[in-house]
């Protein structure tokens, strides 16, 4: 069974059907690229799955629960958590805070404990694992700077950061290089490989820029006028007809 | 803290009667406004927050006059009652952000307002309830100033404490973390709706503190003394501190309460100088008191700049 399920998914905006009769599997351990041209229903997808939508028909299962019309907080707890176009983050807290905020769901905070301060084992815990999560993007020697004073590229890295804090499974990322320079690009990319390859993670990864969907991602899926075109390797993307067709006229395929 | 303390635990031996009747209300003052930053920090503005006040006022006059309990109960009782009510009052309202929280928590807090003055029975209608005990402690009678000052002085205390402990806390953070953006709060697994409302019941209970009190004080309760023109100036006291940090609040009332027992010569003119301050603050320091001490900090004692910053993206 996939880790993701998506059975004939419909999302209506009054006459406009932005996503039509989509199925989706993703596997656990997998890098999942969708791509598709503007307008194509990427975004809409992106947002049912992670909840800030709900269907109009059709089912999302993740790990064998149903999350569909869930909030997404639940859906994030579940351990499906999506990252931001824009650079989400706390941006006057340091970046060691950011993660450590992202990461207060992992023990439900309780009133009292908190004004009696007994849940400090549990803050050391989160402390530990915040300091290695940052390790791992190396963002390390950023750790007590403001989110605020981070470059672009660091800030993109920070989103993941965050969304690493909540120990998810699945991890659903909106464009993550939109913006970035080549060097950052590669960053990012290497990042996402190490997440599968070192720490079992899944991702799913939305992206406009051909290149990294190519080099990235273990397989892909089209999505055109709200609907599934196909669904391959990379090779096998890059040369259906219909994927170049569904892209001319609308943005160059730069390969 | 202990100089605090002990110049609070001086002050009603220094004082004249009449000054310890304006620390009472004072420290009453204090658990009030500190309450309200508590749904602030989320970013909800409430216009009702005085109504929950009066919520633990009128529960702390039917508690004692119905069933004669002691003042040692009545307080943390009308605060749990102000709790309950501020959580049923704000489900509906969680539905709202905003401007709209805002207008929408007016319009509920007249609605419980309005039931104060309309129902005579229980609650004593449009001249509200007299008869309230002063309550006593021990063979201690609360009508006397001094001994009921230090009543208040230990529950001042500890509910600031609490606060306090809430703010420092990861639920303080939390809600500070709505405030600051709450679909990424949302995204990374905390539940906003269920915090704000955590965060407004949190304040409704400390407000029905500070409004059982005020009740036991006052001897009497009237529904015109949780009206909005009260809003206004915890909404000032509030403005004039800041809101970021837990002592804003406190820096504000200070301030206010000395402003207004200077003003009272000025009688019916006193209105427009608090209307003329809530406008210079919002205008000109909308950062409130507090935010004075970043900004001279930063004049003064020039921050080192960032050791290492954050280089150039493309230099990593």
């Amino acid at each position: 069974m996939a880790l993701l399920e998506v059975r004939a998914l419909v999302k209506r905006f009054g006459g406009l059907v932005a996503v039509n009769d989509v199925d989706l599997d993703v596997e656990a351990g997998e890098i999942r690229g969708i791509i598709g041209p503007n307008g194509a229903g990427k975004t809409t997808l992106f947002n049912l799955i992670s909840g800030a939508l709900k269907p109009t028909s059709g089912t999302i299962r993740f790990d064998g629960k149903t999350v569909s019309g869930r909030k997404p907080s639940q859906i994030a707890r579940a351990g499906l958590v999506r990252t931001f176009q824009r650079n989400a983050m706390f941006p006057t807290y340091s970046v060691l805070d950011n993660v450590m905020l992202a990461r207060h769901t992992q023990k439900k905070a309780n009133l009292f404990k908190a004004i009696l301060g007994t849940d400090r084992k549990d803050e050391e815990r989160n402390l530990l694992r915040a300091r290695e999560i940052i390790g791992f993007l190396d963002l390390s020697e950023f750790a007590d700077e403001l989110a605020r004073n981070l470059s672009h590229g660091h800030q993109r890295i920070l989103g993941i950061a965050n969304a690493l804090a909540v120990e998810p499974k699945l991890i659903m990322l909106d464009e993550p290089v939109a913006g970035m320079n080549p060097t950052e690009t590669a960053m990012v990319t290497g990042h996402l490989r190490r997440l599968r390859d070192e720490w079992n993670m899944t991702v799913i990864l939305v992206e406009h820029d051909m290149r990294t969907v190519m080099e990235t991602c273990d397989y892909i899926s089209v999505l055109n006028f709200g609907e599934k075109l196909m669904e391959g390797d990379p090779g096998q993307v890059s040369r259906d007809r219909r994927v170049i067709e569904a892209y001319l006229g609308s943005e160059e395929i730069d390969l | 803290m202990i100089a605090i303390l002990a110049l609070a635990s001086a002050a009603p031996f220094l004082a004249r009667a009449y000054s310890v009747e304006v620390l009472i209300l004072f420290m009453i003052n204090l658990i009030l406004v500190c309450s309200y930053r508590i749904p602030t920090m989320t970013g909800d503005w409430s216009l009702s927050h005085v109504v929950m006040m009066g919520v633990g006022a009128y529960a702390t006059a039917l508690l004692s006059k119905w069933w004669d309990l002691s003042i040692l109960l009545t307080v943390p009782l009308s605060a749990v009652v102000a709790a309950l009510v501020g959580f049923i009052l704000v489900t509906p309202l969680i539905r709202t952000r905003g401007f709209g929280f805002f207008i929408a928590s007016f319009a509920l807090g007249e609605f419980v307002r309005l039931c104060w003055v309309k129902f005579r029975d229980p609650f004593g209608g449009p001249r509200g309830m007299i008869g309230i005990p002063s309550g006593e402690l021990g063979g201690i009678d609360f009508f006397e100033p001094v001994p009921y000052y230090f009543f208040v002085l230990v529950f001042a205390f500890a509910s600031l404490l609490v606060m306090y402990r809430i703010d420092r806390s990861r639920i303080g953070r939390t809600f500070k973390a709505i405030y600051t953006d709450a679909e990424l709060a949302e995204s990374v697994g905390i539940d906003v709706p269920r915090y704000r409302a955590l965060a407004f019941a949190t304040g409704a209970f400390f407000a029905g503190i500070a409004g059982s009190l005020l009740a036991h004080r006052l001897g009497a309760v009237d529904p015109k003394n949780f009206d909005v023109t009260t809003m206004v100036y915890l909404i000032i006291w509030i403005v004039v501190g800041g809101t970021s940090t837990f002592w804003g609040p406190i820096f504000g009332l200070t301030v206010m309460s000395v402003v207004f027992e200077w003003s009272r010569p000025l009688l019916e003119w006193r209105p427009l100088l608090f209307g003329g301050i809530l406008i210079f603050f919002l205008v000109f320091l909308p950062g409130g008191l507090e935010s004075l001490f970043g900004k001279i900090r930063e004049r003064f004692f020039a921050r080192k700049p960032p050791a290492k910053g954050s280089p150039g993206s493309s230099a990593t």
